[in-house]
């Protein structure tokens, strides 16, 4: 589904972003991206919800391909991407309930099925109590389902979750993991970039991909 | 259709949430659409009172002692033929007579014997002919008929009139650019700087595939509506002053101020292109 075909983005330095990468990752994989502070793993992120392009070399996500994808296809290509941020990226003057819709009005759904949608997803991710409450009113946990909430909501062909541990308390961050894997188990494909290693061994089958200084040392 | 008023709803909001700047932005807008406003009226007014003194311009034709009745019938004819001409009045040697008693208070004839003045036409220009260019050619073809031997108008009124009449053209027209283009610049860097303090959630909805016409539509909204409270404002500030004027300072300023609805739509109208532009221009930045 999602595949790396020699791809090199160093946005114009020889030390930065990620060097002849190349990589297949399948329908229903969890791919964790492994690797110290700069070794590429955000890069590789940014190439697939196409924030930044290859300088050679090919991104190919389902139809969208990095070398001939045009300006207003993108926003199309991230409607079918989740994104999950370190820093959960919500709308702070928004409550639970408007950040998962958010992503419903940008693709265009129905007033009907956004509500029904919304409030399912919320209660399936155990925020019903909090579904009128302010980002600054929940704790990094709920933020981070929240987050989860508004990726998942939109049915995306995979999500991509950057550091999504990184300001989290342990028992908050095996939620949020053991939550990501519970959805790749209905097989969606799930990429997570950390540098949380016993995070990953909560994951049993999934591929361990180390990066460092821009290039992948092991795929596991 | 779910979008559209999703997106209206988001404008509103966003002009709530924008407090400061947005109030700055309604305030930059009122006042300027005051000024404007006041300045319109007043040169609206000015050019008005020059039009109304053009108006009372006229061209005197002196005709030979000698012309006879063929000649003078002739020659109005020609003059109602002119384009330019408005209205003619033919003055007889009698008339003219007649009129220097009214003006002087003597019979001519008891002061000099015999009636020197000659027969003449008053002629009045059509109101847009009333410039000197038009006058001077006029004059030059109706001077060459062998009846006509002198024609006289106020060359120097009209080039005064002229003038002012150019220079209060340039005062508005130099007003007026000059304030739309700093209100504009002013509110579209009012809103720039709210856009600023919002750039995370707009790279937020970028990234969850929103496009960029459905970032940019509340902020439009949120200007054309900034644009529309201070326009609103500033025709109720008008509509204050002129009501000021005619009603309680007439017996200190003898003007009486005239603002008729047409006034109010356009206020309203350049508040919303204020607003809109202003918006247009500061989010451009930040897609």
């Amino acid at each position: 589904m999602i595949n790396f075909h020699k791809v090199s983005c160093t946005f114009g330095s020889p030390d930065a972003g990620v060097k002849n990468i190349s990589l297949n990752i399948g329908d229903d994989d969890f791919l964790f991206l492994v690797g110290p502070n700069g070794s590429g793993k955000s890069t590789l992120l940014r190439l697939i919800y196409m924030d930044c392009f290859p300088d050679s070399g090919i991104v190919k996500i389902k139809n969208f391909r990095s070398n001939k994808i045009r300006q207003k296809d993108i926003p199309k290509l991230r409607r079918n991407i989740g994104m999950i941020f370190q820093d959960f990226r919500l709308l702070p003057d928004r409550d639970v309930y408007q950040n998962v819709a958010i992503s419903l009005y940008i693709s265009h759904y129905k007033a009907g099925q956004i509500k029904k949608a919304v409030h399912e997803k919320i209660n399936q991710l155990n925020l019903g109590h909090r579904v009128h409450y302010k980002p600054e009113q929940l704790s990094g946990g709920e933020k981070q389902m929240v987050a989860i909430a508004r990726a998942l909501i939109k049915d995306p062909i995979v999500i991509l979750a950057d550091e999504p541990t990184g300001d989290l308390d342990p028992r908050s961050s095996i939620e949020i993991i053991d939550e990501l894997y519970k959805i790749n188990q209905n097989n969606r494909a799930v990429i997570v970039a950390t540098h949380d290693y016993d995070l990953v061994k909560r994951v049993p089958d999934a591929q361990i991909v180390s990066l460092k200084d821009g290039e992948i040392t092991s795929i596991i | 259709m779910i979008v559209f008023w999703f997106l209206i709803r988001e404008g509103f909001r966003g002009l709530v949430r924008s407090k400061f700047a947005g109030a700055f932005t309604i305030l930059i807008v009122w006042i300027t659409l005051t000024i404007l406003g006041i300045g319109y009226i007043v040169s609206r007014d000015m050019v008005n009172a020059v039009n109304s003194l053009r108006a009372q311009f006229d061209i005197n034709i002196f005709l030979e002692q000698t012309a006879n009745q063929q000649d003078i019938k002739e020659f109005a004819s020609h003059l109602k033929s002119v384009e330019e001409v408005g209205q003619y009045k033919f003055i007889s040697k009698s008339d003219a007579a007649e009129k220097f008693k009214d003006e002087f208070g003597k019979d001519i004839l008891t002061v000099l014997d015999h009636n020197p003045l000659p027969p003449s036409f008053n002629v009045q220009l059509k109101p847009v002919y009333r410039n000197l260019a038009s006058v001077e050619s006029i004059t030059s073809d109706l001077s060459k008929f062998s009846i006509v031997d002198e024609i006289k108008y106020k060359k120097n009124f009209l080039i005064i009139l002229e003038k002012y009449q150019r220079a209060i053209l340039y005062i508005i027209t130099g007003t007026f650019l000059l304030f739309g283009f700093i209100s504009i610049v002013l509110i579209s860097n009012t809103i720039k700087m709210a856009i600023f303090s919002r750039r995370n959630i707009i790279s937020t909805m970028k990234l969850l595939g929103a496009t960029n016409n459905f970032v940019r539509a509340p902020f439009v909204i949120e200007g054309i509506l900034q644009g529309f409270i201070g326009a609103s404002l500033a025709s109720l500030v008008l509509y204050g002053l002129s009501y000021l004027l005619n009603n309680h300072l007439q017996s200190i300023i003898q003007y009486t101020v005239e603002i008729d609805l047409p006034l109010f739509i356009a206020i309203i109208v350049f508040g919303i292109l204020m607003g809109l532009t202003g918006s247009i221009r500061a989010i451009r930045k930040f897609l």
